[in-house]
């Protein structure tokens, strides 16, 4: 336990994490790679900051105006035929994409990657509706055989080791492998490509829609959302209604930026945009798309001042890649769908959980790298700071530390007090350091000292403060 | 180029806000600050009933113990001319942190843009203010900088202490691997979540290690405190100085 | 949930209901016109981008394209959009063989797909800024010609090159049912990291930029 006494199940996780060799350095080497990608795609645009400010602009402009800017491409999307559907919570979207199976009779719903689906648990509904729901994206397909979670948002899988991947395609194969990656994709291209031929329903998320033109975006760099939103005869997309900017000229932005942050490609395989369903004449793409507008949390964050900015987010990663705590311990510490900074800030706000504001608002040390890395510089570091105060406000985050926090605070706008707390205080850390009982015992009952001395020397404690000094330097001049 | 005590310039006067960091843990630090800006013939006021600017306590979320002692804090350096920081943090918490605490008040907020306005880091103070780099000093050796998180991200300090640390006699800086990384010390973080820390400071040390610096410079006690810390339980020889300190030790014939 | 009351409960949120949206009609941007010397930059701009994320492309005269189509594809089993849509002096050289086009119906063409070793196509851009090949989907342009064969050779005249992603969307103001930047083949680093290529769509992208106005 630690010296201030926060019993939350992010640092038991954490702990975890902490505790398994691969895992840490998987995690290291992803965000490392991924964050130099990053750096070199932003030395490589010498309008980088430019895009970002234009994105920024065109995220907040959308939403600032969300009502009258979904209802400008509800319009256009239906009139090319898509069928627009609207959820208000996780529980309405599962439905609606339940009864488009059943209505169709489908049997196979191939799934291209979708963070959203991931939070409305929609596999789970599909397989409750007797629909097998089969993830198409490599990293996906292999936590749904694994039964895992995702650890970062676009690369799923971070945390496993290729063995293990090899041993679960041999179970679900019957057949020996190798550990080469050129063999363990191989392996799930021909096993996924009869499936993409067999579905009868395709699902995807949404990158992002354009109000101008009606349309939904997905990007991909596999194919496999290609797959599913052009061989199944009915298509469904998963859309959070924060996830539209007003123009194609704002989409262009978001064209260059989301996979330069994400990976520092500067341009994602497929960009795959869609209006519609497949129109009279054409020899394939579906005969139906379904679009379901998901609200889920998002319009009461909407409501909020203080985090309404994080609806502008793109889902790039940037952030867990630029997080020393993500790096750390990766996504699954987090226990969240969305992990890193902006997990820590949107998810608690979506599934209006109080027990986890206050857990993974602590998950921080506040260096602003997530703000920094931010395509759409969403302020997550005083989210964070405000996730805190909501917190303190509600009393969460333990009565003892927050007593002794708030106690330490009033003490410090009283000088006398604030110059006797520093006075003892190095008194103890002197006689600790000297080998003292005394010292001993108050610095192992001063709250988190005892913690952060176990892989930190003691400093050499000054005999006397600045202040207590500051007349012999003023006889200095 | 060491000293600017010329009697025709009109002589510039700071208070020094030290921080309660500086003040308790590290006064040697203001110390070698004092020094510095004297040698630059700045005229150095320290306001005795500072306390601490409130970062801890915003940044923990009790956002009205903050206010109270922001409040103490512009009230009692407003009348100063400028304010120097030896802290990229706590320069950024005048700079920006106020700017968010006080965002509903007006008044307040005014008053706190003001402070901002002439509150300097104390790096940014030397090269932005006085607009010297080269300031006689003298350490033999190599040293790695370490930008501190909230100057360079919060506060927005640039290469003001590279540009000092290249002009120091003897000193030779070396490159340090992801050295925009956080150390992990982020205040009460390292207190909370520990392992956390422990585990991103490890990172820092082993770049440092590697880097073969014996000498880390930065502009922030927190992170000074916390790399020492972490280095010594290592056992690795290398000392973490703030950049005051560097600067204050003078080359032969420099007075 | 209700249109309605979904759209009400959003305008509640932002703090009332906001003025009704529709694009500005002078945000339109026209298309740039360029000299030969611009394509040719911009040419080599998009050949140096495609092969630094995997693909293939070269820019050969009018008169050796479809010799160099031949080439490529051997005997292979081909599918391919609308010949019309390729520049005259290739369309032979891509029907010529196992070749399958959008006049087959729809059954057929899944199935031909499924089995060619290349897809032909056409692009409606090609952009200099990212290496980027933009697809369209219609009556002439089926989709899976650019998905399910391992293999996709794009055919398109020199005079389709443009500089940014940004100009090449101009072109797109009529949306049609799908349109497809494709840059580079298909790829995953999802195995610990390690980059593949060809994942789910072709595993090669090669693409031929036809210069009529050379030799």
């Amino acid at each position: 336990m630690s010296g201030l006494e926060i019993h939350d199940a992010f640092l038991d996780r954490a702990r975890q994490a902490l505790g398994k060799e691969f895992l840490k350095q998987a995690v290291r080497r992803t965000t490392d790679r991924l964050r130099d990608g990053r750096t070199v795609a932003v030395a490589e645009a010498p309008e980088f900051e430019a895009w970002r400010d234009a994105l920024s602009e065109a995220r907040r402009r959308a939403i600032g105006r969300l009502d009258a800017v979904l209802r400008a491409w509800v319009e256009r999307a239906r009139a090319h035929g898509v069928q627009v559907h609207f959820a208000a919570d996780a529980r309405e979207a599962c439905e609606i994409v339940v009864d488009i199976a059943r209505s169709k009779g489908a049997r196979l719903a191939a799934k291209g990657k979708s963070m959203l689906s991931e939070e409305i648990e929609l596999n789970q509904a599909l397989e409750a509706a007797c629909v097998e729901a089969l993830e198409t994206d490599l990293g996906e397909w292999i936590i749904q055989l694994a039964g895992e979670r995702p650890s970062h948002i676009i690369l799923p899988v971070v945390h496993k080791p290729r063995g293990e991947i090899r041993e679960l395609f041999e179970r679900h194969g019957g057949e020996p492998l190798s550990d080469e990656t050129r063999v363990l994709a191989g392996y799930a291209r021909d096993r996924l490509r009869a499936e993409f031929l067999r579905a009868d329903l395709g699902v995807t998320g949404c990158n992002m829609a354009i109000a101008e033109t009606g349309s939904i975006a997905l990007f991909s760099n596999e194919g496999n959302g290609r797959m599913v939103s052009t061989l199944p005869r009915t298509h469904v997309a998963l859309m959070g209604v924060e996830r539209i900017v007003e123009t194609q000229a704002d989409f262009a932005h978001l064209v260059r930026l989301l996979p330069r942050s994400a990976t520092g490609q500067r341009v994602t395989t497929y960009v795959n945009v869609l209006s519609g369903p497949a129109r009279p004449g054409e020899l394939d793409g579906p005969e139906e798309l379904h679009v379901v507008v998901v609200d889920a949390g998002r319009t009461a964050q909407l409501a909020e001042r203080d985090y309404r900015e994080a609806l502008a987010c793109v889902r790039c990663g940037a952030c867990l890649n630029a997080c020393p705590v993500y790096s750390a311990v990766g996504g699954h510490a987090y226990g969240t769908v969305y992990p890193g900074p902006i997990g820590a800030v949107i998810e608690p706000l979506y599934a209006r959980d109080d027990a986890r504001r206050a857990e993974l608002a602590d998950a921080s040390s506040l260096c602003g790298a997530c703000h920094e890395a931010c395509p759409v510089r969403i302020p997550l570091h005083d989210m964070l700071v405000r996730l805190r105060q909501d917190n303190a406000r509600r009393g969460r985050g333990g009565a003892m530390s927050s007593a002794l926090q708030r106690i330490a605070a009033r003490a410090m706008a009283v000088p006398f007090v604030y110059d006797a707390a520093g006075r003892i205080a190095r008194r103890a850390a002197r006689l600790a350091a000297g080998g003292g009982e005394l010292g001993r015992w108050a610095l192992g009952s001063t709250p988190g000292v005892r913690e952060l001395l176990r892989r930190r020397a003691l400093p050499n404690m000054p005999r006397r403060s600045f202040r207590e000094l500051w007349d012999e330097l003023e006889r200095e001049r | 180029m060491a000293d600017r005590t010329d009697p025709e310039r009109p002589r510039r006067r700071v208070a020094l806000l030290a921080t309660c960091l500086v003040d308790q843990l590290a006064p040697e630090v203001g110390v070698a600050v004092v020094r510095v800006l004297r040698r630059q013939g700045v005229e150095v006021e320290f306001p005795r009933a500072q306390t601490c600017c409130g970062q801890a306590a915003w940044n923990g979320g009790y956002s009205d113990e903050a206010r109270a002692l922001a409040e103490r804090t512009i009230e009692l350096f407003e009348p100063y001319e400028a304010v120097v920081v030896p802290s990229g943090s706590c320069a950024g918490m005048l700079h920006h942190g106020y700017a968010e605490l006080f965002r509903d008040d007006a008044a307040w907020l005014a008053r706190a843009r003001g402070l901002a306005g002439k509150t300097f880091e104390f790096s940014q103070y030397l090269v932005g203010v006085l607009g010297v780099v080269d300031l006689g000093a003298r350490r033999e050796g190599k040293c790695a900088y370490h930008p501190s998180c909230h100057a360079r991200r919060v506060l927005g300090l640039r290469d003001e202490p590279e540009l000092l640390l290249a002009e120091v006699e003897g000193l030779e800086l070396v490159p340090l691997a992801r050295a925009e990384d956080c150390c992990g010390f982020g205040g009460s973080f390292c207190a909370k979540l520990t392992e956390l820390s422990d585990a991103i400071v490890a990172a820092k040390v082993d770049h440092l290690a590697r880097s073969g610096a014996d000498t880390l410079v930065s502009t922030d006690a927190g992170c000074l405190l916390n790399i020492q810390g972490a280095c010594r339980h290592r056992g690795l020889p290398i000392e973490a100085l703030h950049i005051a300190q560097v600067l204050e030790a003078r080359a032969e014939g420099v007075p | 949930m209700e249109a309605e009351a979904f759209y009400a409960r959003i305008s509640a949120a932002l703090g009332g209901a906001s003025a009704p949206w529709s694009p500005r009609v002078d945000q339109v941007v026209r298309p740039v016109a360029r000299t030969r010397a611009e394509l040719l930059a911009c040419c080599e701009e998009f050949a140096l981008r495609l092969a630094k994320v995997g693909g293939v492309a070269e820019r050969l005269p009018a008169g050796r394209a479809a010799a160099r189509v031949v080439e490529l594809l051997g005997d292979a089993p081909r599918v391919h959009v609308g010949l019309e849509l390729l520049p005259a002096c290739v369309r032979d050289a891509v029907a010529r063989g196992p070749a399958t086009g959008p006049e087959v119906d729809a059954s057929r063409w899944r199935m031909a797909c499924a089995q060619a070793e290349w897809g032909v196509t056409d692009a409606v851009q090609l952009v200099a800024e990212t290496g980027s090949t933009l697809l369209l989907a219609g009556a002439r342009r089926p989709r899976a010609a650019s998905l399910l064969p391992r293999r996709h050779l794009v055919v398109a005249p020199l005079a389709r090159m443009v500089a940014s992603i940004d100009e090449a969307l101009v072109h797109l103001r009529e949306a049609p049912s799908q349109w497809l930047l494709a840059t580079g083949p298909s790829r995953t680093s999802d195995i610990e990291n390690d980059l593949t290529i060809g994942v789910h769509g072709p595993g090669v992208l090669h693409v031929l930029v036809v210069d009529e106005d050379e030799g």
